[in-house]
């Protein structure tokens, strides 16, 4: 009898690679076959600190983290403190004893001393190459395939020679030698690859820089910030591949005018940021809903007010994203849950941002930016760039007013260079040519123009996805990142207790689907889960649906909510 | 003859104050673009927030009328995604070197192609009349009435110190000299700064017409080499009694967007994109 789930959580400080450890332990599995959900806890700090990966492994799909762990990996004694107490009774404890000054205090638990600064010595690599060797003695422990384990190393390494690999092969190999010599007997039996479709070991950040290659984007302009960061490290990697230019500005400030220019000059762009280069960015966002210039704009959120918690996750930016910059004006807002959304979404941004002429927002998360979910590959047949009213070259018509007053509220568009074509994109309030003007009946039909938009998106977009039983009295109402931890915590409802609930999932946050809102909760119960403090979409569901959720479980400390804590809140209220 | 009529907006006046020093920039930039046979449809023109910026609407060319100081970005975006654009800024001195400096001086170490205009009138207009960043120390306003505490910005010393590759200045009474200038700088590959020095007769009482005219001086009319850093640097320092108008320096060094050139033949913004193939991408996460 083999084991079908694991949970898996290695930790160390912060330079001993426990970054690089998160996706090749996920892809060995996701290899076999196995549905994998990998997050990281760091603090904010290059070295030193208590850093985390946790794996939660199964044969069966699962979307969310869950807190006890099968197996705690402990590279510093630090995590021996730390995490001890996350470990199941009869789980292992993979440490050094060497290293560890600490004795383990627990005696429900299986100690696996494994001394990986030796093992590392001995074949003289490196002190840093414990992680592989880590990796390795956990394989072997569970009894697991090393083989999937050096495939994922390979992919790791690859780009940097043969003997990198070859290196950190060995160190796994080391690791995995001496376990199965010390401790033969796997873990529940141990775990075998199975047969399945391939799937991608895929963060948010990823699945968005795919979205947004495919949908050709040929401009960005990033400024570093955690989340987001790692759009730059992917968009650098495959710049060039893609014939994108990607330009690192002062600031965020700069940032979005540098992509506003570029998509007035004709190529779609994209900035990503996170709450507080957003916050630098509003006035910009406003620059490009009054010169009705497409724009894509990421934000992975994270805990604020200001600098707030850098490293950690939250969903406490949505009104912000609804609201910011002055004035009256329609930008679109759509709100990923997984990987797979996140590459949809991301395409369709461009799109929207093409068809509307309008901002559109991509709001993520830490937790969805920066984990890794196994994610079956995207099926891109249906995807069609829609660059929406642009006149090409020879089709400008010779009364062409940029600005034209229509019933969508959506003009022809022309880019510099096309001839015939010239208006100002102007910020002042302006007239259908884009000349100024401050006269009354002319400001108001302009307002009425771009925010008539709101009217276009909406009547052409649907905006939730309903999940679980559809006929359910008690609907699970969410968005964003917490979708995962949701759904497996239906799951759970239903493997343990036979309850068979419903789940809201709300994408579109701008423009509100009021109508589907309303259908699926008016007249039932409703519980709320967010990760924030303020219930945000919940203010949104009684502004534009007129309903007030039931319940609400709101979760604020900087975490994203684990399925097994999620599925014992619902409990609590149902 | 050139034609400057064909940068007209048919039907329009500018509407600043009569003897305001921006007509002078005005009619010199329509004769520079003239004598450079810029076409309309193939010039991106970003203006800030001013008097200053109020000229994007008498100007009939691709216009982007964007926000307070941050015209440079913009601008630099517009380029970067057609490079057979002709992009040019024109913003003022609050816009440039107080909300945007730091905007300027990135601009000019990646010394992308585009040519910055700053009619500096040393003054706030629009809002009546507040010291701007280059309104001279002790000189006194209605909100500063105990007079400037604090020094101006030197912007021609801080764009050479920035790598600017084009650092000029002019004034919008000298206009055939104006002209020329504004020639030089489009003309000019690579990020070019002119710094216009423009009265505000409504609000500004020092830097008037007869205190521009007594203090400028012709820099191609003394013994001059507008190659010479050290020498640019120590002119662009040169304030008081007499203030050279001109060139100050010039040098030919490869462009940011010569240094990305190899990543697309046509311009970003022409590249087609209906038929990316991603798949390569996504094998690589299997």
């Amino acid at each position: 009898m083999s084991n079908s789930q694991l949970n898996w959580k290695i930790g160390g400080e912060a330079g001993y690679g426990i970054m690089t450890v998160g996706e090749i332990f996920s892809k060995a599995f996701i290899k076999g076959g196995y549905y994998v959900v990998a997050h990281t806890e760091y603090p904010s700090l290059i070295r030193g600190g208590h850093n985390t990966f946790q794996i939660r492994i199964d044969a069966r799909q699962i979307r969310a983290p869950i807190q006890p762990v099968d197996v705690l990996v402990a590279l510093n004694a630090e995590t021996i403190e730390l995490d001890l107490d996350d470990l199941i009774p009869g789980g292992l404890l993979v440490y050094d004893a060497a290293n560890s000054k600490v004795a383990p205090a627990r005696e429900d638990i299986t100690r696996c001393d494994v001394p990986l600064t030796k093992l590392m010595a001995d074949l003289h690599l490196p002190k840093v190459a414990i992680n592989m060797a880590a990796m390795g003695a956990s394989i072997g422990l569970i009894g697991y395939e090393l083989a999937l384990l050096n495939a994922a190393i390979e992919d790791a390494f690859g780009h940097k020679g043969e003997k990198i690999v070859e290196q950190n092969v060995g160190a796994a190999k080391a690791g995995y030698e001496y376990v199965t010599r010390t401790y033969p007997e796997p873990y529940k039996g141990g775990m075998t690859s199975m047969e399945g479709p391939p799937r991608m070991t895929l963060t948010g950040n990823d699945a968005i820089c795919i979205g947004a290659l495919k949908a050709g984007m040929k401009f960005i302009a990033i400024y570093p910030m955690t989340p987001t960061h790692t759009i730059m490290t992917y968009m650098a990697a495959h710049a060039r591949e893609y014939g994108v230019m990607m330009i690192q500005p002062e600031d965020e400030i700069a940032g979005i005018n540098l992509a506003i220019g570029a998509s007035f000059a004709g190529a779609r762009s994209m900035v990503a940021t996170s709450g507080g280069g957003f916050s630098l960015m509003v006035e910009g966002l406003g620059l490009a809903a009054a010169t009705e210039t497409p724009l894509v704009v990421v934000e992975g959120q994270r805990p604020g007010p200001s600098t707030g918690l850098a490293t950690r996750t939250a969903q406490g930016d949505l009104r912000f994203c609804l609201h910011a910059s002055q004035g009256d004006f329609f930008r679109v807002v759509l709100a990923p849950g997984d990987p797979e959304e996140c590459f949809y979404e991301t395409f369709r941004a461009f799109n929207l941002a093409d068809a509307l002429q309008t901002p559109v927002l991509v709001l993520t998360d830490k937790h969805l930016a920066t984990s890794f979910f196994a994610t079956e590959p995207f099926n891109t047949d249906g995807l069609h760039v829609d660059r929406g009213l642009l006149l090409a070259e020879g089709k400008v018509p010779p009364d062409f007013k940029r600005y034209e007053t229509t019933p969508t509220g959506v003009s022809a568009r022309t880019v510099p260079g096309t001839e015939g074509g010239v208006f100002n994109a102007n910020s002042d309030e302006h007239d259908e040519s884009g000349y100024f003007s401050e006269d009354a009946p002319v400001v108001a039909t302009s307002v009425d123009k771009r925010c008539r938009k709101y009217f276009t998106a909406a009547a052409s977009l649907d905006g939730i996805k309903l999940h679980g039983n559809l006929s359910s009295s008690t609907v699970l109402v969410g968005w964003g990142s917490a979708k995962g931890a949701i759904l497996d915590a239906m799951d759970f409802l239903r493997a343990k207790d036979g309850i068979d609930l419903g789940f809201l999932q709300v994408l579109f946050m701008s423009p509100f689907p009021s109508q589907p809102v309303k259908e699926r909760l008016e007249g039932n119960r409703v519980i709320l889960i967010e990760n924030n403090r303020g219930a945000q979409l919940g203010s949104l569901i009684k502004e534009h649906a007129q309903i007030r959720p039931n319940h609400t479980i709101l979760k604020y400390d900087g975490r994203a909510f684990n399925a097994d804590e999620l599925y014992n809140l619902i409990k609590e209220v149902l | 003859m050139e034609d400057v009529h064909r940068y007209d907006v048919p039907g329009t006046w500018p509407t600043w104050c009569p003897g305001c020093g921006n007509f002078g920039i005005w009619n010199a930039m329509k004769s520079a673009y003239a004598s450079t046979d810029l076409a309309p449809h193939k010039t991106a023109i970003v203006c800030g927030i001013g008097c200053s910026g109020n000229l994007s609407y008498w100007i009939n060319t691709y216009v982007l009328h964007s926000l307070h100081g941050r015209s440079v970005p913009v601008a630099q975006g517009v380029k970067l995604a057609n490079r057979n654009l002709t992009v040019i800024v024109h913003a003022g001195d609050g816009d440039t070197y107080g909300e945007g400096l730091g905007h300027l001086l990135h601009a000019a170490r990646r010394n992308i192609d585009i040519t910055v205009f700053v009619h500096d009138n040393q003054v706030y207009g629009l809002t009546t009349g507040q010291p701007s960043p280059t309104s001279f120390k002790g000189t006194k306003w209605k909100v500063d009435p105990e007079g400037v505490v604090a020094s101006p910005v030197t912007p021609l010393p801080l764009a050479l110190l920035a790598g600017a590759t084009f650092v000029g200045r002019g004034f919008s009474g000298e206009n055939k000299h104006l002209s020329d200038l504004m020639t030089k700088a489009i003309q000019h590959k690579g990020f070019s700064l002119v710094d216009i020095g423009q009265p505000c007769v409504t609000w500004n009482h020092v830097n008037t017409w007869k205190w521009w005219n007594d203090h400028v001086y012709k820099l191609d009319e003394t013994e001059y080499d507008r190659s010479n850093y050290e020498l640019a640097l120590k002119k662009a320092q040169e304030v008081g009694d007499k203030l050279p108008i001109g060139v100050l320096y010039e040098a030919d060094k490869p462009t940011f967007d010569d240094e990305y050139r190899s990543l697309n033949a046509e311009p970003l913004a022409q590249v087609p994109i209906d038929e990316i193939d991603v798949s390569k991408l996504m094998a690589k996460h299997l």
